[in-house]
């Protein structure tokens, strides 16, 4: 398991060495990626547990004893907020970082991480407040 | 600069040192004055000596001029440096909001080694999200250019909505 990824960045290594002496680059934005990656599995789990909260799930015994306005609806937006964050700052990072210094460029990688890091704390107050 | 001259007093008079030393000695004191000021960086801007009527403070105020100038592509105008101020006092209130309501976000796994690590993971996090607005406008300042003040402002302004410290607003906790 720990072979493939491996072999990945072997292979994305040389690739990026050719142009130039960015191994640190490729290291950094693994690095990053790996740590985004993480951040999407918390919001995935958000995303699939949170409508499974008990107060979600009597809607429809809501509905059938004639107590619509008591129904409630997970707050999907803020869910599917915190999934997509992840991966679009990673990906704005990406664009940012390239071509600048190694230090900048982990800069940018940190700033990115950090944004979606409070982000998600305040999608997750605000999905836990309502 | 100096080219033209040696080659005109040759030209003209080879042999004659005292006219030659004459006319070097009237042609030659402006630019050998221009020249100490180009060695001098402080009096760059100093091209007449006490003797020009119109140059009577000097070299006090013109040295003051060139201590303004390497800064000149990078001033900003004072709208632009409040806004700068303000967005970076917004930054830094924001990362002390978050590092006092820290202690709602303190959470630990479990005791086995995949808890372990998620932790770890967790912590990082909420470590980055302490110091993400400071992190944020440092970031700005660096990879926006100061010409683009504009940008830079706009920049900081999302990053100061988008990292506020909304669970202590909220009242909420992870």
């Amino acid at each position: 398991m720990t072979a493939a990824p491996g072999g990945a960045t072997a292979s994305t290594g040389p690739r990026r060495a050719r142009r130039g002496p960015r191994v640190g680059f490729v290291l950094i934005a693994v690095l990053a990626g790996l740590l985004a990656a993480y951040d999407l599995s918390e919001a995935v789990t958000n995303l699939v547990l949170v409508p499974q909260d008990v107060r979600y799930q009597n809607n429809a015994f809501f509905d059938e004893v004639g107590v619509g306005s008591l129904a409630a609806s997970p707050p999907w937006a803020a869910l599917w907020a915190n999934v997509l964050l992840p991966p679009v700052a990673y990906i704005v990072a990406l664009l940012v970082a390239r071509r600048r210094t190694l230090g900048r460029a982990a800069l940018v990688f940190a700033t990115g991480l950090a944004a979606v890091a409070a982000a998600s704390l305040s999608l997750t107050a605000y999905v836990l407040s309502i | 600069m100096t080219d033209p001259r040696p080659s005109g007093s040759a030209g003209r008079h080879d042999h004659p040192d005292a006219t030659s030393s004459d006319e070097t000695d009237l042609e030659l004191d402006p630019y050998d004055a221009d020249a100490d000021a180009d060695a001098d960086a402080d009096d760059a801007l100093s091209w007449g000596d006490e003797s020009d009527a119109s140059h009577v403070e000097g070299p006090a105020a013109a040295s003051r001029d060139d201590e303004i100038d390497p800064d000149a592509p990078q001033v900003m105008s004072s709208a632009s440096l409040v806004g700068h101020g303000v967005l970076g006092g917004v930054a830094l209130l924001s990362s002390v909001g978050w590092i006092v309501s820290r202690d709602q976000f303190l959470i630990a796994f479990g005791g086995g080694l995949v808890e372990h690590v998620q932790t770890t993971l967790w912590l990082t996090g909420v470590f980055l999200a302490l110091v993400a607005p400071l992190l944020w406008f440092v970031a700005t300042i660096l990879l926006v250019p100061a010409q683009r003040s504009g940008r830079r402002l706009l920049v900081m302004a999302v990053g100061a909505v988008l990292l506020a410290p909304w669970p202590l607003v909220i009242g909420g906790g992870a």
